[in-house]
């Protein structure tokens, strides 16, 4: 076995490449995640994410390149072995038909723990993730949530130098899912896990990860610090993706061209409405949408459209709806033109 | 889900394949060389079984030979073709015309009278067709044909069938057997008769199976009698010339058991006690 | 219905007086069918997983086929293995013509395409993402292979309680390559078809009886371990 030194990353991709029915589905010519670290990957339905996480999993060939865990290549005899220092959470629980207990221990059974530290890892986790109560339930006896922390327990009790979670709560109401967010973001802290999460919600990404990938079609968009990532979009497709209007100057009015003179990405949140005449410009509402507790005008400005977000207490209380002509102001620290082009 | 080049799997079809095939050759040459003498195959039509005749037979002959008898109770004709292909060893059969052929042919050899009865028809006591007190066989079924009463056959190639088609030839070359008053059961010997009670027919049946089955049956023997009637039953060798797995020392033993006096006397008697008369008439007396 | 009365009271009576005979057949019946079950379930588990877990080209062929095979008719079943068994067929040498041994491969035969076909449907249905999880958990392909074989448990209990049916009611091929021969090879169904040629019917229905008798027992067992199963 080769010696791993500290200076290794946990995770490493070297022009990897994934085909599948002659179709390249993913290809990252350049990817590690270093000890300790959380990476997110967001991206568009059928971008790649999840071919992306199991083939860091090891659960998917690939056609080409090398994945490389803790610093050894994996290849088809050291696929297990490596396998067995991670864990990967997917989003249906997959529980197996025996109880809850159990289905904790079994991953350690197939490293041979013995049935001792078996019992001491499930205890631990049973209580660590408040589920003690119920150790001898069948799986078709849990709610979601219930479910959910179960096959958390079950990840973490193997203590995996590298976790997988693919859209682990995706499935789950609101409610308990910003429940189950908060307690991964402590286990995750606590234990200092390594981990490759996959989610479609940005929140999760900018609650859980230190970094984030956004992918479009199997490639690599962006790869950057998660506060980076999302204030400084590194193209207009990373900023569309990331809920920023593209706007282009040859179709906006002549006042707004002097504050956006170039193709420019302009944060929702940066766009306000005012009565003011002076420094505002017009626009008609085309569209009134909401999302998460914050509501959403799609605004049509000359050619273009812009998007800005504000509380729906205030779209109810102006009476906001399709066809009504408004005025609004810019905050031209939203604007990301990509000039500087550092 | 594991993954598997399609080539190697099909190599290891294929291996498989022939390792199988090994196999088969290995045992079939293992078989012949530790093949049991001890053991031997008797096809015999299924009216000595069902009379039980056989089952006071063959222990007594497994006792005084050691031999260890296995008995296929198929028909005549089919047990005639178990001994063409070499799979019986020796045949109890009543089918005389096919058994002529066979030996004719090479297939089997020292053919020996061991006992005979005879063939009735039996049918509804009311008889329909009035064959009662009928000249001969021939009189009788020309009756039953001509009244189109129903008339149940066993159609199954085995000696009584044989034997019934044999007697509606000397009726008539043209007898309807597609009508609705013929059919056939393709059954044994006892199932048929309880069919013929059951739907009110005529049917060919030996005495033997008669007389066993009579005590639950409605019927009555409506006609009996006449050489035409004669049911013999002969053993045969099956002829060890054809085939290299065959037991001809057990099966000339049991020829041998067969016509024995004591034997015979058995035979002659069986069935005397439990029916007031005899099944069998063996040919030593 | 005297008849089924009679049956009835013959198959009471067969029973309680222990006829020796009817014992001998019942416990023949057991222990050929039991064996013929087993070794279908030795071929038919494997190769169903197989069938489930393995691509390779021809993979749903082979499927049909095993699923064309659970109506193997008992006759050809029979009628295959006579022709290989008997003395003039290619292992005939073997001398196991009429024997409970030609029975036991028989009935595997008839018995093996409907383990393997149920298997193979019991291990398809399971969710994709169970496969996933378990070698995600480290399972090596022993422990990936049993833990996959303990989810489908069910259905695979399914799987023996159908092959076992088969054999125990078929009467062809029993008849065919076993020959019937009396404290040998008569199982309760040749030994029903015996009677039913002899024209005994009683006595026929009252080994039909016993043999429905002996499958409610085994399904009842086959059922409370289900249940024991599904509540653990």
């Amino acid at each position: 076995m080769k010696q791993i030194s500290t200076s290794d990353p946990v995770l490493e991709f070297a022009k990897v490449r994934v085909r599948r029915g002659g179709r390249e589905v993913l290809h990252i010519s350049e990817l590690s995640v270093d000890e300790g670290a959380v990476l997110a990957i967001l991206g568009p339905n059928g971008s790649g994410k999840s071919t992306l996480l199991l083939t860091a999993a090891l659960l998917l060939p690939i056609s080409e390149g090398t994945v490389s865990l803790f610093g050894e290549p994996a290849v088809g005899r050291s696929e297990v072995r490596l396998r067995r220092q991670t864990s990967t959470v997917f989003q249906d629980p997959a529980l197996l038909d025996m109880d809850v207990r159990r289905n904790i221990e079994i991953a350690l059974a197939f490293r041979n723990v013995s049935s001792r530290a078996r019992r001491e890892q499930s205890e631990r986790w049973l209580n660590r993730l408040g589920i003690k109560h119920l150790e001898k339930a069948m799986p078709h006896a849990l709610s979601g949530g219930e479910a959910r922390r179960v096959s958390l327990a079950r990840a973490f009790a193997i203590h995996p130098r590298l976790l997988f979670l693919d859209e682990p709560f995706s499935a789950l109401d609101p409610e308990a899912r910003s429940e189950m967010i908060g307690d991964l973001r402590q286990l995750l802290r606590d234990e200092g896990t390594t981990a490759m999460l996959v989610t479609h919600d940005h929140s999760e990404a900018q609650l859980l990860a230190d970094q984030v990938l956004v992918l479009f079609d199997g490639v690599q968009g962006q790869l950057d610090s998660t506060r980076a990532l999302f204030n400084f979009p590194a193209n207009p497709e990373v900023a569309a993706f990331l809920g920023y209007s593209i706007v282009d100057p040859k179709g906006l009015p002549e006042l707004l061209r002097i504050v956006v003179p170039r193709i420019s990405a302009i944060h929702p949140a940066a766009v306000r409405l005012t009565n003011d005449t002076e420094g505002s410009y017009s626009a008609q509402v085309i569209a009134v949408q909401g999302s998460h507790g914050d509501g959403r005008l799609l605004l049509a400005v000359g050619e273009e459209k812009i998007t800005a977000t504000m509380p729906v207490d205030r779209i109810n209380e102006l009476d906001l709806r399709p066809g009504i002509a408004i005025r609004f102001e810019v905050d031209t620290g939203g604007i990301i033109d990509w000039s500087g082009s550092g | 889900m594991i993954r598997k080049q399609g080539c190697s799997l099909r190599k290891r079809i294929c291996g498989f394949g022939l390792v199988l095939v090994g196999i088969i050759g290995l045992a079939s040459w293992f078989g012949d060389a530790c093949s049991d003498d001890t053991e031997m195959i008797l096809a015999t039509s299924t009216s000595t079984e069902n009379s039980g005749l056989l089952a006071v037979l063959v222990p007594l002959f497994e006792d005084q030979s050691g031999y260890s008898v296995k008995v296929i109770a198929v028909g005549s004709g089919a047990a005639m073709k178990m001994g063409e292909r070499g799979d019986a060893d020796v045949l109890l059969v009543h089918s005389p015309a096919a058994e002529t052929a066979f030996i004719e042919a090479g297939f089997g050899i020292e053919r020996t009278p061991v006992m005979f009865n005879d063939f009735v028809i039996v049918g509804p006591p009311a008889d329909p067709a009035a064959i009662k007190g009928a000249p001969n066989v021939t009189a009788a079924l020309s009756k039953i044909h001509d009244a189109r009463a129903a008339f149940i056959s066993r159609g199954d190639e085995s000696g009584t069938h044989k034997r019934e088609l044999i007697l509606w030839e000397d009726v008539r070359q043209d007898v309807d057997f597609t009508g609705d008053w013929y059919a056939e059961t393709g059954q044994g010997m006892g199932a048929t008769l309880t069919i013929a009670a059951a739907t009110d027919a005529y049917t060919l049946t030996d005495r033997g199976t008669w007389l066993a089955v009579s005590d639950r049956n409605e019927q009555s023997i409506n006609f009996e009698g006449g050489d035409e009637l004669l049911n013999e039953y002969h053993v045969i060798v099956v002829a060890p010339e054809r085939h290299n797995r065959l037991n001809v020392e057990a099966a000339r033993s049991f020829r041998g058991f067969l016509i024995a006096p004591k034997t015979q006397e058995i035979i002659s008697t069986f069935g005397r006690e439990e029916y007031g008369q005899s099944m069998f008439t063996a040919y030593a007396e | 219905m005297d008849l089924i009365f009679d049956g009835l009271s013959e198959a009471w009576r067969l029973l309680v007086t222990g006829d020796s005979d009817v014992y001998g057949i019942t416990f023949r019946t057991v222990v050929i069918t039991g064996a013929s079950t087993l070794i279908a379930l030795a071929i038919g588990l494997p190769v169903g997983l197989g069938l489930a877990l393995v691509r390779f080209p021809g993979q749903r062929g082979l499927v049909a086929l095993a699923n064309a095979g659970t109506g193997t008719p008992p006759v050809v079943a029979g009628l295959v293995v006579a022709i290989l068994l008997w003395r003039s067929g290619p292992l005939g040498g073997l001398g196991l013509i009429y024997t409970p041994a030609a029975m036991v491969i028989a009935q595997a035969l008839i018995a093996t395409p409907i383990i393997t076909a149920i298997t193979a449907a019991a291990v398809m249905a399971l969710p994709p993402t169970l496969h996933l999880q378990i070698r995600a958990m480290g399972a090596n392909q022993r422990q990936y292979l049993w833990l996959i074989t303990r989810e489908a448990r069910l259905p695979l209990l399914v799987a023996v309680m159908a092959g076992f049916g088969a054999v125990v009611s078929e009467v062809g091929a029993s008849m065919m390559v076993g020959g019937n021969l009396s404290g040998e090879t008569r199982v309760l169904t040749t030994a029903a078809v015996l009677e039913v040629s002899k024209g005994n019917f009683g006595t026929a229905l009252a080994l039909g009886f016993v043999l429905l008798a002996f499958i409610v027992v085994i399904a009842g067992l086959l059922t409370a371990v289900q249940q024991r199963a599904r509540r653990q």
